[in-house]
């Protein structure tokens, strides 16, 4: 204790707390700054303190890590996108921005998303956002190249359309061109129709024969949030289960699902 | 309105931050089992919220902030850490400051593992993520005179179990003068 200097408790915090000159800067340690010029022994402890920090904190930072790890990471995301044990992680609109420009409709999404995590049926072994990362993975798969239609599309006919009927909610306007496929997804059989607008935006909607509880019968004025640059929406109806994949976010889901064709 | 979120998928998330992740995991939780579980879980919640990620120079420090989240959460279900009595005391930084290499590992995390949870978080943030006391009161919504003073406090009980018991080991290897 002989040697320490003669500096208040919150000085010493200060000290502290301080990890380098930009914090020394900060005007609310304007009395610590004149302190550490004009008091050496106390300007030699804070370099001193400095160095030990910078040990420190390369040993903190060394942590070995397990081999395989990242494998494993990716397998189990791959495995259980979703934990239904942990509601907290339920995909949700991502911010107010997107409730100012759809309002309830987002709320409702964000329900329904919850609704078909929860009452999920145990003989089906997918979730909503499980669906929807599918549909992602298979939309990034089958448009290689932007703009460019995918392999094996076919002129849409109306034997098609009956057995695939696309809903009504779309609408597509007449600028819209689409080609259909066959598809095998969730564990089900039925087709991609797949669009691309004037403005060369592009879009999958895949439509399987299966279903998921919970879902809403008509799509949502609301994209759920996607990843690799695409938003993402579902929706259940006669039957079948459309997952509706968009290459972009808000707007050019609107392309395709235009607002004033919902009620 | 244009969407100006960045176009990053969780594979690249994992390649690129899981080593920063299972570090952090482990330096909050002090087991390699718990730290593996909490960086899956870390990348899990990610997924799923990978559209709130809003640049992807930003995206360590979002997988940190989950990570944290999940750990005051698994945190929760368990017995509270005790209070340590935590002074200040800068009497344990080193007369010679130590190099990196000197530091044990493994006492450095049992020190931190002695710690209740509050200050091993602010530790945590402070050397792993070497955040700015500001920025801890910011992430912690803590007033700032309280993360100096608890900041403060850490530091000193994890030198003085780093370096202190080194001083007294090398003390009692000296020569005894007395019979």
């Amino acid at each position: 204790m002989d040697n320490r200097p003669n500096a208040d408790e919150r000085l010493l915090e200060a000290i502290e707390a301080c990890r380098g000159s930009d914090d020394v800067a900060d005007p609310a340690l304007t009395p610590l700054a004149e302190r550490l010029s004009d008091d050496p022994q106390l300007a030699e402890l804070y370099e001193r303190l400095q160095q030990t920090d910078a040990s420190i904190t390369e040993a903190f930072c060394d942590v070995p890590v397990p081999e395989g790890l990242d494998q494993r990471i990716l397998e189990r995301l791959a495995a259980a996108p979703v934990d239904p044990a942990e509601p907290a992680t339920v995909a949700k609109p991502r911010s107010r921005r997107w409730f100012q420009v759809v309002g309830i409709g987002a709320t409702v999404t964000a329900v329904a998303v919850s609704l078909a995590v929860f009452l999920q049926p145990p003989d089906i072994d997918l979730t909503e956002t499980a669906a929807r990362q599918q549909a992602i993975d298979a939309f990034q798969s089958d448009w290689p190249n932007n703009g460019q239609w995918p392999e094996q599309g076919q002129a849409v006919t109306d034997d098609v359309l009956q057995k695939f009927p696309i809903s009504r909610g779309m609408a597509l306007p007449p600028s819209v061109r689409m080609q259909w496929r066959n598809v095998k997804m969730f564990g089900a059989s039925g087709v991609a129709y797949d669009m691309i607008d004037r403005q060369g935006r592009t879009a999958t909607l895949y439509v399987v024969g299966c279903t998921l509880p919970g879902l809403r019968n008509a799509p949502p004025r609301a994209p759920a949030p996607g990843t690799a640059g695409c938003v993402t929406a579902s929706w259940c109806k006669g039957g079948l289960l459309y997952v509706l994949v968009v290459r972009g976010g808000g707007r050019e889901y609107e392309s395709f699902v235009p607002p004033a064709n919902l009620t | 309105m244009a969407d100006e979120r960045p176009n990053v998928n969780i594979a690249e998330l994992v390649s690129e931050h899981h080593r920063a992740v299972f570090g952090y995991a482990y330096r909050l939780s002090g087991s390699v089992p718990d730290a593996e579980d909490l960086s899956q879980q870390t990348f899990l919640v990610a997924q799923q919220k990978l559209g709130q990620l809003r640049k992807v120079e930003s995206a360590k420090s979002w997988l940190f902030t989950i990570l944290r989240n999940c750990f005051l959460k698994s945190q929760q279900r368990q017995r509270p850490t005790a209070a340590a009595n935590l002074q200040l005391n800068v009497d344990t930084i080193p007369a010679q400051p130590p190099k990196s290499e000197d530091i044990d590992r493994e006492r450095l995390q049992q020190a931190l593992d002695k710690l209740p949870e509050v200050f091993r978080h602010i530790l945590v943030l402070f050397y792993f993520e070497q955040c700015s006391y500001k920025e801890i009161a910011e992430k912690l919504d803590m007033p700032i005179g309280t993360v100096m003073s608890r900041l403060a406090r850490a530091k000193g009980h994890l030198r003085e179990k780093l370096f202190a018991a080194e001083e007294a080991q090398s003390d009692r290897e000296q020569p005894s003068t007395t019979p």
